[in-house]
């Protein structure tokens, strides 16, 4: 029979994010879903998959083994930083948000694998901010409560 | 919202789960395991504590 194992300790990865400079205070947003990063709560996934919205039986918690589905993270550091260098090259510089770069707790159901993890919960653990300004990282500070510095 | 990159936005792309196929690259279906994280706390800032409300001043009897 095999187990799934279990750990107490949260795993921390590597993510990015884009910074959205709202009225209300910074928001972090995911890179691929522009998904919001609520403040001082925990990030759960969900499986968009069309089919599963149409097909209830269809649907499953995510992640899981073998799908695409979780909030996504990377095990090293350089790995995030040369995808933050590749995906903001990427666009036009006229309407380039700022871009948070930093660690991620993760827990719940995980996936783990060579080069990073998909986990069902998350919640930012510490950031490095580009092309930001002071403000901007005070209103990270505040709203969520994690370490910030500008690069 | 700001407009974002059209490279970089998932909305626009339309990213989906299972059939995107597209995802961030952490490694192939075959190299993965799941595993279980419970921690005894959630790793999520406590919640601020609630404005100390001064006592009302009660009023002396004469």
């Amino acid at each position: 029979m095999s187990r799934t194992p279990t750990s107490i300790e949260p795993v921390l990865g590597w993510r990015i994010w884009h910074v959205d400079p709202t009225p209300g205070g910074p928001r972090l947003r995911s890179w691929a879903h522009s998904t919001e990063w609520p403040a001082g709560q925990k990030v759960e996934a969900h499986c968009r998959s069309i089919l599963g919205l149409a097909l209830p039986a269809w649907s499953h918690a995510a992640p899981r083994k073998g799908h695409a589905c979780g909030v996504y993270a990377l095990r090293d550091r350089a790995a995030a930083e040369t995808m933050l260098h590749e995906l903001g090259e990427a666009g036009p510089a006229f309407n380039r948000l700022p871009a948070a770069l930093g660690r991620v707790s993760l827990w719940g159901r995980v996936v783990e694998n060579v080069a990073g993890w998909r986990a069902q919960f998350a919640y930012p653990y510490d950031l490095v901010l580009f092309g930001a300004d002071d403000e901007i990282a005070a209103g990270l500070r505040r709203d969520y409560a994690v370490d910030v510095a500008l690069a | 919202m700001s407009k974002l990159p059209a490279r970089v936005d998932g909305l626009r792309s339309g990213r989906t789960c299972t059939s995107m196929g597209r995802g961030l690259d952490i490694g192939k279906p075959d190299t993965e395991r799941e595993i279980e994280v419970l921690p005894v706390e959630e790793p999520l800032p406590a919640p601020a504590p609630a404005p100390v409300e001064e006592p009302a001043e009660q009023p002396i009897p004469a």
